[in-house]
Parts: structure tokens; C-alpha cells; sequence
């Protein structure tokens, strides 16, 4: 099927042939005949006037010759109006014509033309009447008649020929519009294949142009336009996944609130922050998706003033995740009107560290100042001079001394460990021999288990592999351990000390109690400067809250680490990873 | 409520508020009871003080719910969800506000409580609070997605405080016995137990109405445990 624009141009084409011949017909027509008429009647004229210039006689003598002659009937007619002769009627027959109107006007002004209906011959005709004359006595009149078909049909023999030219040129030009038309429509039609396939999403392959006129550039330009296009559409999905990555990989957790305070967007590391679905988290509100009372009261300030705030949120209770949130308009883009955005930083490993740097500084200085209040007090006792009793005295000074001491303690552990934090401390790698180790510990703790009515088992296989390490910092390590172990037991309890050698790449020491254990929540925390499980228990019992920290950065100073499993009311097991590979290079820091 | 559509943007524009206020007046309660636990742990009267002015908001919130679901009742006269949702919100919303008012009597007790030695260490009370905290959320969980499986979930975990409060009357019981002196300091502590409970009391409630909601159900005078036993038979 040929377009509409096909049907559009033929039509054109027709309507202008039909606009030809209808012009033709009713302004052209007309005149034709008219001036055909009046040719024939010139003529008619004409033949009449010369034929007026011969005598009567003469005239009745050659009627038949000259009516040949002149291609008409010739009537004479007399003075009286009776016809003398007719060149196709017998005479006798016709009536007096003198009152014919041609005859009339001939009469009076010597020539008279009529268009009239003859009854003799039945049909239009074209009457000429000139009176005959000699030396100014009338004669009578000729009249020459001639039919008026005789005209039309020559008017018809004119048109025949002209409709015909007519026919002749209208077929090949209508042929030639054919052509023409689709010449046209055929490209158009195929732009319109390529806009409508570059609608529907498509990237057809350019068109070729193969003419120089005006649709050929028209070619070339929808060409050029798709060509740009595409190249827009690339530049624009590279410059937006290199958006979308870096906002995906922003450590920020972002997200953006649309008008009707839904979330509309937001990035990976919003999700992960969260850990959210997609699905709970797109189209929400803030509030289902954080249910965050505080951020909720940020969020309707910054709806009040329109100023960014900034706004700590905790959000978890078991795990708890604390986020800086920051509350801010998009502003300068076209259709973020209303649109909200808030950023998201975690913050809470920072809180985490500020909070264990609080909590040291208040315990050192709540560690220094028990023993020192002691010091004081007894010594100013003394100072008074009101105890004369020489064992009160003994006692009071030896408290002083023993919290003195304890003070030393303190200050040596917290050396010790700000050395190992450090890498100040040297660490001596040698060949150990575990077992020895132990033996010497158990050897070392003996008597203090003894008083408390506490078994110490020990369970070596031998032989252990040998393995690198500071022989010093071991001792160190394991009588921490076992120390802890034997304070933490009640009497009748039993301290178990278990080694295992090559596990997964480690010489892995296990010392069991069946003390009172440590609750599940305190676990992670035990190894924080001055982290006690109870305010109260681990000093009371003389330690300084450090131990435990010392052993976690000796084992990682040594390569290894510490892990603590226990259950409340059952007893404790640490586990010593020591890595059974040779020395770990030089590498005597952390 | 995550897809219905109604004809009407404004109406649709109400119920969102509606819940999105329900929402934020369990994210304030949630956050008091926190604070009140955490000022009791903390000794902290300062942050007691301050969950007691804040309950201000929760007030006014509450009065905001109400005023919003009576007004959708009168104009809109909503018929079957939609009736259903704003009674229970205007449930939910009661039940909220006097977890509110719960957090403000622990912080009154917790004020007095700091103005004395400490009793002993608290393990289970923060759980309890802890526990009953999350039954508020997890109850406004359930409305939000119309979970009947999770509310039923908060309406067993009642159970869990009741005997956590039991434990701590009698543990606290035994502190009294012992030492006369620590009468007082006991029964506070007792109170914001018994406080405590109360809320978590409050919390099932909600669950109960989500229950409702959902199914149309009205499950507030069954117990979950005996829901296999004679129905009109009550926990002791």
C-alpha cells in the first residue's frame, strides 16, 4: 500500500487536468463559438455582398453554381417578398418572405442577419440578406442560409481535437506524477521506518542517501542527528555508571527523599550500613526503614528550618550501630525541588574508641588513686603519732607498702604493655620447648593453687614441636593465664593445662577452669585495658585490670591470638594459638 | 497497607500520616525506655530528667493520632481495613502513650534510686527492658507488614518478662530479708520491675490489636499458650 502522500500528489495531478478542461469549457467554449459564428457569418456576409453586385438575371441564372460555390442555400427573393429561386427548394413551394426579419433589415439598412429557427428546413440556421440593387431601383434580395449544425459541428471537430490533445497529455503526465509521487513518498516512507524504529528504542543503522536534493539531505541530517544521539546516549550511560559507581562505592551510606518523603534512591553502602534488603528499603520512609525516634526529630527540624543538620543516631540494640547522619536539600538541579538528602557515616568503631579511651583515662586514674588513698590515709595515721602500738603500726605500714607496691605493679604493666604496643619491647626468638614451659609455670603457680584447694592438671603429649618464640614473654603469657584461671575457680576446682601441637599450622595451649565463668556479652570486651566483668571482683582479688591485655598483644606480637570460650556458672577456656612455623623473620613488632 | 490505592489522594495522604506518626511515637517510647534503663545502669539523673520532660512530645503526638483518626472517621467513614486500621490505631496510640508515661515513673524512681548507695548490679533488668523494648518494635513491625505470625511471636514473649520480673522479686526479696536497710532501694527497683512488666503488658496489647487488624480476630482476652486449651480459661 502506497502512503497517503502518494494518493495526495496523483490527486493533485488529476484535480489540475480536470481544473484545465472545466476552464476550458465554460470560458473558452463560448468564445470559440462565438468567434466561429461569427467567422461563418463574415464569410456569409461577404459571399452576399458580392453576389448583390450581379444583376437579378444573372443571379437566377447561376443560383445552383454559386450556392456550391458559396457552401449555402441561396434564396432570391423579389421585391414583393416572392422567391424567385432557391438553391435546394423549388420556388413555387415557399410563402412570400418579406416579412423574414433578415429581409426586413436588408430592406431598410441593404443588409439583415438572422439566427432562426426554419420551418422549411427544420432546424437553427444562419440567415444573411442583401438587397440587390441597380442604378439604385431595387432589384429584390439574396439570401444565403447555412445551418447552425454546420457551425456546431465544426466547434465539435475543434474540441474533439483539442480533448484529444488534451487525453494525449494528461496520460503521460499523470504517469510522470506516478513516478514523481513515489520518487518522493518511497524515501519519506523509509525515513518514517527509521524515526518509527528509533521511537520504538531501536538504533537502526543510518539510511542511505541517494540523491542530492532536498530529501537527500534531509537523509544526511536525520543521519547526523542519530548518529549524535547515540553518541549522547553513550556519553550519558558512561558518565552515569561512572556516577552510579562512585556512588555505589562510597563508603557513605546516601539516599535521597522524594516529595512525599519516600526514599528514592540510595546507594550500596546505605544497604550494607543497614543491612537491608532493596526491597525494604526503596519507597519507604525514613521512619520504617531506621524507626530512629532521634533521627525522625532531625528530619522535622530540618523540615521547620530548611538549615543542614547533623544528627548522631544508634540504631541496633544487640549490635549497636551508631550513625552520623546528615540531613541536607538537593538543591540546583531541575526537579529536586522538595527532594532531600541525607548521608550517612558510621561512626561507630570511632565511638567505640573514644568510649574505651574515656573509660581508660577514668580507670588509670581510679587505679592510682585507690592505692594512693590507702598510702595517704595510713601514713598520715602514723604521721599523727596516735599509734604507739608497735604491731599496728607494723600493719599500717606493711598496707602502705603493699599498695605502694601495687601502684609499681600497675605503672610496670602499663610500661610493659605501652612497650609492646609500641614495638619498644624487644622480643628474643629462640627455639621453645613448650613443655617446659608449662612445667615451669605449673612449678610457679603450685603453691597458690594449693592454698585454694585447686587441682592443676597438666596434659602434654610429647613430644611437642618445637617452635620460636620469646621464652620470657610465653612464661609471661601462660602464668597470666593461670593466674587468672586459679583466681576465677573456687576451692575444689580443678585448672586444666592441655597443649596440642600442629593444629591447622598452630601449637595451640588450652587452660580450662571450672570457675565461675565470664557472661557471653563481656566476652568480646575482655581484652580492653581495665575491662572487668564485674566492677569489683578482679581487684579485690589484686589485679590490675591489664593482664589479659598484656597476653592479647604479646600473642599477636608473637604472630598468634587469643580466643575465650566459657559459660557462666561452668568455667572458662582460653585457647593460646602459638603459629608452629619457623620464626616469624625478624619481625619482632606486631 | 503497602499497595491499596484509594480514589482519594488525601485520604491515602491521612492513613500513611496516620502510620507514619504511629511510628515515630514507638521509635520516642522505644528510645525512653532505653534512656530510663540506661540512666538507672548509669545512675545518671540528668538523662532520667530528660525522658521525663521529653514525654511532653509523646503527649502531644498522642493527642495528634487521635485527633487525626476521629477526624478520618467522621469525614471519610471508612468501611472494613481502612475502619480497622484507625480503630486499632487509636489503640495502639493509647497503649503507646502509657508506655510514655511507664518510661517517666522508671526515671522518677530512677532519681530516687541515685540518691542512695547502689543496690546491687542490674543483669536482669536492662533484659527486661531490653526484651520489652523489642516487642514494641516488633509489634509496629507486624502492623506494618501485616504480619499476624510475628505478633503472635511478641504476644508469647509476655511470658519471658512476667518470670524475669518473678526472678527479680525474689531475688530482691532476699536482699530485704538480709538487710532491713535495703527496704527501700529494693522496692523501687521492684517497682520499675513491676514497671517494666507493665509495659511489656502494653506491648502485647498492641500485638493483640495488630492480631485484630489482620484477621479480625480479637484475640486480647486469649492467652497465647493456652490457645489449645479450653477457651475462658485464664492464666493464673
Amino acid at each position: 500500500m502506497k502512503g497517503r502522500l502518494f494518493y495526495k500528489i496523483l490527486a493533485t495531478y488529476l484535480i489540475l487536468v480536470i481544473l484545465v478542461i472545466a476552464v476550458m469549457e465554460f470560458f473558452l467554449t463560448p468564445r470559440v463559438r462565438d468567434t466561429i459564428t461569427r467567422g461563418v457569418m463574415d464569410r456569409m456576409t461577404g459571399h452576399a455582398r458580392i453576389m448583390a453586385l450581379m444583376s437579378m438575371d444573372e443571379l437566377l441564372a447561376k443560383v445552383g453554381e454559386l450556392a456550391a460555390g458559396a457552401g449555402a442555400r441561396i434564396t432570391l427573393i423579389n421585391p414583393a417578398g416572392k422567391v424567385l429561386a432557391d438553391s435546394s427548394e423549388h420556388d413555387q413551394k415557399m410563402d412570400n418572405h418579406l416579412n423574414r426579419s433578415e429581409v426586413q433589415e436588408a430592406r431598410i439598412k441593404g443588409l439583415g442577419t438572422a439566427i432562426r429557427y426554419s420551418r422549411t428546413l427544420q432546424q437553427n440556421m444562419f440567415y444573411v440578406a442583401v438587397a440587390v440593387r441597380e442604378k439604385d431601383r431595387l432589384q429584390g434580395y439574396v439570401r444565403l442560409a447555412r445551418s447552425l449544425a454546420e457551425v456546431s459541428l465544426s466547434i465539435e471537430y475543434l474540441y474533439r481535437a483539442i480533448y484529444l490533445t488534451l487525453f494525449i497529455i494528461a496520460i503521460p503526465s499523470l504517469l510522470l506524477a506516478f513516478v514523481f509521487s513515489r520518487n518522493i513518498v518511497s524515501p519519506i516512507r523509509r525515513l518514517t521506518e527509521l524515526t518509527q524504529r528509533i521511537r520504538a528504542g531501536e538504533t537502526p543503522p543510518p539510511m542511505l542517501a541517494d540523491s542530492d536534493d532536498e530529501i537527500g539531505r534531509l537523509i544526511q541530517d536525520v543521519n547526523f542527528l542519530l548518529e549524535q544521539q547515540q553518541e549522547k546516549i553513550r556519553y550519558a550511560t558512561a558518565e552515569k555508571s561512572k556516577l552510579e559507581a562512585a556512588f555505589d562505592g562510597m563508603v557513605e551510606g546516601v539516599l535521597t527523599l522524594d516529595g512525599d518523603n519516600r526514599i528514592d534512591q540510595f546507594n550500596r553502602g546505605l544497604r550494607k550500613m543497614i543491612g537491608k534488603k532493596r526491597a525494604e528499603i526503596l519507597g519507604k520512609t525514613p521512619l520504617e526503614v531506621f524507626r530512629s525516634a532521634d533521627l525522625q526529630a532531625a528530619l522535622i527540624r530540618f523540615r521547620e528550618t530548611g538549615e543542614t543538620i547533623q544528627q548522631e543516631i544508634t540504631l541496633g540494640a544487640d549490635r549497636p550501630l551508631i550513625l552520623n547522619a546528615n540531613i541536607s536539600a538537593i538543591k540546583g538541579y531541575p526537579g529536586n525541588e522538595g527532594k532531600i538528602m541525607m548521608v550517612f557515616h558510621d561512626v561507630t568503631r570511632l565511638k567505640q574508641l573514644e568510649r574505651m579511651r574515656m573509660d581508660f583515662i577514668a580507670n588509670v586514674t581510679h587505679e592510682i588513686r585507690t592505692p594512693l588513698t590507702a598510702i595517704i590515709g595510713y601514713i598520715e595515721t602514723l604521721q599523727q603519732g596516735t599509734v604507739h602500738d608497735r604491731e599496728q603500726t607494723d600493719r599500717f605500714l606493711r598496707t602502705a607498702y603493699d599498695n605502694a607496691r601495687r601502684l609499681n605493679r600497675l605503672v610496670d604493666d602499663l610500661l610493659t604493655l605501652s612497650n609492646i604496643e609500641t614495638g619498644e619491647a624487644k622480643m628474643q626468638f629462640r627455639e621453645v620447648n613448650m613443655a617446659e614451659v608449662i612445667g615451669e609455670v605449673g612449678k610457679t603457680m603450685a603453691s597458690q593453687a594449693a592454698a585454694r584447694q585447686i587441682a592443676l592438671e597438666e596434659d602434654i603429649p610429647t613430644p611437642l614441636p618445637p617452635f620460636y618464640a620469646d621464652r620470657d614473654r610465653v612464661f609471661q603469657i601462660l602464668l597470666n593465664i593461670l593466674d587468672n584461671a586459679i583466681k576465677f575457680t573456687p576451692p575444689g576446682g580443678t585448672v586444666r593445662i592441655n597443649a596440642t601441637g600442629d593444629d591447622g599450622g598452630f601449637l595451640v595451649v588450652r587452660i580450662s577452669d571450672t570457675g565461675i565463668g565470664i557472661p557471653k556479652q563481656d566476652l568480646p570486651r575482655l581484652g580492653e585495658r581495665f575491662y572487668r566483668v564485674e566492677k569489683n571482683r578482679s581487684r579485690e582479688s589484686g589485679g590490675t585490670g591489664l593482664g589479659l591485655s598484656i597476653v592479647k598483644h604479646l600473642m599477636a606480637a608473637h604472630g598468634g591470638r587469643l580466643e575465650i570460650a566459657s559459660t557462666p556458672g561452668e568455667g572458662t577456656t582460653v585457647s593460646l594459638y602459638f603459629p608452629a612455623a619457623g620464626p616469624p623473620g625478624a619481625n619482632t613488632r606486631p | 497497607m503497602e499497595t491499596r490505592r484509594h480514589t482519594s489522594k488525601q485520604y491515602e495522604t491521612d492513613l500513611q500520616e496516620v502510620k507514619e506518626n504511629l511510628l515515630y511515637l514507638s521509635a520516642l517510647t522505644q528510645k525512653a525506655i532505653e534512656d530510663s534503663i540506661q540512666a538507672l545502669l548509669d545512675r545518671d539523673s540528668d538523662l532520667a530528667r530528660k525522658v521525663i520532660a521529653s514525654d511532653a512530645l509523646i503527649d502531644k503526638l498522642d493527642d495528634e493520632v487521635e485527633e487525626k483518626c476521629i477526624r478520618l472517621l467522621a469525614l471519610r467513614q471508612p468501611a472494613a481495613r481502612d475502619l480497622r486500621f484507625i480503630t486499632t490505631a487509636i489503640k495502639i496510640n493509647g497503649h503507646l502513650e502509657r508506655i510514655g508515661d511507664m518510661a517517666v515513673k522508671i526515671c522518677e524512681k530512677v532519681v530516687l534510686l541515685n540518691e542512695e548507695p547502689q543496690l546491687k548490679p542490674y543483669i536482669d533488668l536492662p533484659r527486661m527492658a531490653e526484651i520489652a523494648r523489642s516487642m514494641i518494635r516488633a509489634s509496629l513491625d507486624a502492623l506494618v507488614n501485616e504480619d499476624v505470625e510475628l505478633a503472635n511471636r511478641v504476644r508469647r514473649e509476655d511470658e519471658t518478662v512476667d518470670s524475669l520480673n518473678e526472678q527479680i522479686f525474689r531475688e530482691l526479696l532476699t536482699f530485704m530479708m538480709e538487710d532491713p536497710r535495703t527496704i527501700h532501694r529494693a522496692l523501687l527497683i521492684m517497682q520499675i520491675s513491676k514497671t517494666v512488666e507493665r509495659i511489656s503488658d502494653h506491648a502485647k496489647g498492641i500485638a493483640d490489636m495488630v492480631v485484630f487488624m489482620i484477621t479480625g480476630e480479637n484475640v486480647r482476652h486469649q492467652w497465647p499458650h493456652d490457645e489449645e486449651a479450653a477457651p475462658g480459661q485464664k492464666e493464673t
